[in-house]
């Protein structure tokens, strides 16, 4: 009978702890690789945030700073472009199509994006997926809203709902309250920060501005809504452009040429290489995530070496069998050694089932809630060498009981003493 | 010394002796000296004592598991008291078969598996043993075939001692030694276990040395020894 069977046996008589053990390790495994997948996930989902998009231009900022508030609404612009440069760079021959975005607005926390249709058209994620909506349809009013998914969950909205919309991005915002919207169509949920987001037409910002003047809202004007329709609403500024470029190879020296605009000093970021760079800075989070997952499978071995060390004394009269049956310390050590290590292995093998019986039931869900791009594929190189790592720690760590149980063989001998 | 390592003893060799071995347990004072003893090849030796009276020990010495503090033994022709430790474990796995009192079994592996385990870890004696040796053996000293593959702990104490009998005869090893192996048996099934056992070291041609305190025994055996003649044990009081 060969020490693997041995083992395999011993722990069949011990199927209890062994199971608990095994399962213990295989919920840690399944956490390692689980974060794993989602951290991945993660990283897949925001590196895709925006796609499609060559080039997005602002005025003069940090390439993170124009990425943060022009495609993740967070902070605001320093400067806005004026309508002029933005006018000049749509003509240029280089441009495909380029979609203006008019921040600074926000309805209940929502920030507020006034942009054109071609919004919901131009604007991909996740390689090549477009924008689409779950109801009703982009702006037919000029006081028609576009909605994310986000949103209209939250706030329980649907097509035909009302909303106002603040002045400025804090919550205490005074309101265009005389100026309404309605809810023309909810988009189906993205993932990204398009479903926290309240869209409106350009012209509809120029019209909730009418009668506003350095940042306050002047009673007397109160411009009649008629009115309003009828002014010419071009608007004077815009925050930032999304930029598409008919040969993608002419990105950096379009990049170029707008962070040299004369005009006015702009900037131009590629989409990919700001999302690689935010990424990066917020990726510590990643790490930390995965250190705490090490930990835990960290804190699964010192229990499977517990639970060995605490078998060894109900187990010392087995060794002593082995012993007068001819077994060496050596031998009483190495059958630790394995069982340690088949314990390992099979929580391992039980950690990864687990994962992928998890991502195959939960991926759609997660999809579609919380728009996290997970991919049901085969373990990567780095999973692999986790999993070999683990195997061997599991080896090593039964090296603690085996010298406990070499050292109690060598006491014991063929009868136990106590 | 012969050339296959058992020394001569007139016409039969020697399968193990024992000079001046002296071994006091350190923790309870118990102390053990046995001036002489020596079991033939083949031989049948009966060694007859009370319980405390040092028949464990005795067979601990032999098997090399405790180290004397003085004399010497000889397995075959080796002093065993000279051997390193790793050395010493070979010895025991190729010389000894071993029943205990208390049959020693794993409960978890088969009859059979129980049978083998002694071949995994000997050199000599796996050698000895033909493919089917285990189930062969067992069916010899009266196990039921469906049995052989049956857990050793499902097994009837009747039935276990026979596993723990042909655990000790596997591979044909020189010596078997045998601790008060009939104690839990009732006294029908233990003269039949002694029938079986004393058939099959005439096969194998192997010494037995066994102890016990049933002197209706002594039937089956060549020689019976009372302890105290060979060995003088005392407990003295431990500082």
């Amino acid at each position: 009978m060969s020490l693997l069977r041995l083992a395999f046996l011993s722990l069949l008589n011990r199927r209890g702890t062994a199971f608990l053990t095994v399962f213990c390790i295989a919920l840690s495994v399944a956490l390692l690789l689980g974060v794993e997948k989602v951290r991945n996930g993660a990283r897949a989902s925001f590196a895709s945030t925006i796609s499609g998009t060559d080039l997005i231009v602002g005025s003069r900022a940090g390439d993170v700073q124009l990425l943060l508030y022009s495609v993740f609404r967070i902070g605001d612009a320093t400067n806005n472009v004026t309508w002029e440069s933005y006018q000049e760079i749509a003509k240029r021959p280089e441009v495909d199509w380029i979609v203006p975005m008019s921040l600074g607005d926000s309805h209940r926390g929502y920030r507020v994006v006034g942009t054109t249709p071609d919004f919901f058209t131009r604007y991909q994620y996740r390689k090549d997926r477009a924008l689409r909506f779950s109801s009703g349809v982009a702006f037919d009013d000029l006081f028609d809203a576009v909605i994310g998914a986000d949103v209209a969950d939250a706030l329980g909205y649907s097509v035909g709902s009302p909303l106002v919309v603040a002045h400025g991005t804090a919550s205490t915002g005074s309101g265009h309250d005389n100026r309404p919207f309605r809810v023309s169509g909810i988009l189906e949920r993205t993932g990204t920060p398009v479903d926290k987001a309240v869209h409106v037409s350009l012209e509809a910002i120029e019209a909730i501005h009418v009668d506003w003047r350095s940042g306050a809202r002047v009673e007397a004007l109160d411009i009649p809504e008629a009115r309003v329709r009828a002014m010419d609403l071009t608007p004077k500024t815009v925050t930032a452009a999304l930029v598409g470029l008919k040969s993608r190879i002419q990105a950096f020296r379009f990049q170029r040429y707008i962070n040299e605009y004369e005009a006015e000093p702009l900037t131009a970021i590629l989409p990919g290489v700001a999302l690689t760079r935010l990424w990066s800075l917020v990726g510590i989070a990643e790490r930390a995530l995965s250190a705490v997952s090490l930990m835990v499978v960290f804190t699964a071995l010192i229990g499977l070496v517990s639970t060995l060390l605490a078998s060894l004394q109900e187990r010392r009269r087995e060794m002593a069998i082995l012993r007068a049956n001819g077994a060496r310390p050596l031998h009483i050590a190495g059958l630790l050694i394995t069982e340690s290590g088949l314990l390992t292995l099979a929580g391992a093998m039980l950690g990864f089932a687990f994962v992928y019986i998890g991502l195959l039931g939960l991926t759609p869900w997660i999809n579609d809630r919380y728009g996290l791009s997970l991919e049901i594929d085969l373990p990567t190189a780095y999973e692999w060498a986790i999993l070999a790592g683990i195997a061997g720690a599991g080896f090593l760590a039964g090296i603690i009981p085996a010298w406990k149980a070499y050292r109690t063989s060598l006491a014991d001998g063929m009868t136990i003493r106590s | 010394m012969s050339d296959d390592g058992l020394s001569g003893a007139g016409n039969r060799k020697t399968a193990l002796r024992l000079e001046n071995v002296g071994f006091v347990w350190p923790d309870t004072g118990f102390e053990l000296n046995v001036a002489d003893f020596t079991l033939n090849a083949g031989e049948r030796v009966l060694l007859i004592g009370e319980s405390g009276a040092g028949k464990s020990t005795l067979l601990s010495l032999i098997c090399g598991v405790l180290r004397p503090d003085a004399g010497s033994i000889h397995i075959g022709g080796t002093d065993i008291t000279a051997l390193r430790s790793s050395a010493l474990d070979r010895v025991r796995a190729d010389t000894f078969g071993i029943i205990f009192q208390m049959f020693n079994l794993l409960p978890f592996a088969s009859a059979s598996e129980n049978v083998l385990l002694p071949l995994r870890f000997a050199r000599t004696r796996k050698a000895d043993a033909p493919r089917d040796a285990a189930s062969d053996l067992l069916i010899r000293l009266g196990l039921p075939e469906d049995a052989v593959h049956a857990k050793a702990g499902t097994l009837s104490v009747g039935q276990q001692q026979r596993v723990a009998a042909a655990r000790a005869l596997i591979g044909s090893p020189p010596v078997v030694i045998a601790d008060e192996p009939t104690s839990a048996l009732d006294s029908a099934t233990a003269a039949e276990f002694m029938a079986l056992l004393v058939q099959e070291m005439t096969r194998s041609n192997a010494a037995l040395l066994m102890v016990s305190h049933d002197e209706r025994l002594s039937v089956h055996f060549d020689r019976v020894v009372p302890l105290d003649t060979i060995a003088r044990s005392t407990r003295k009081s431990v500082a």
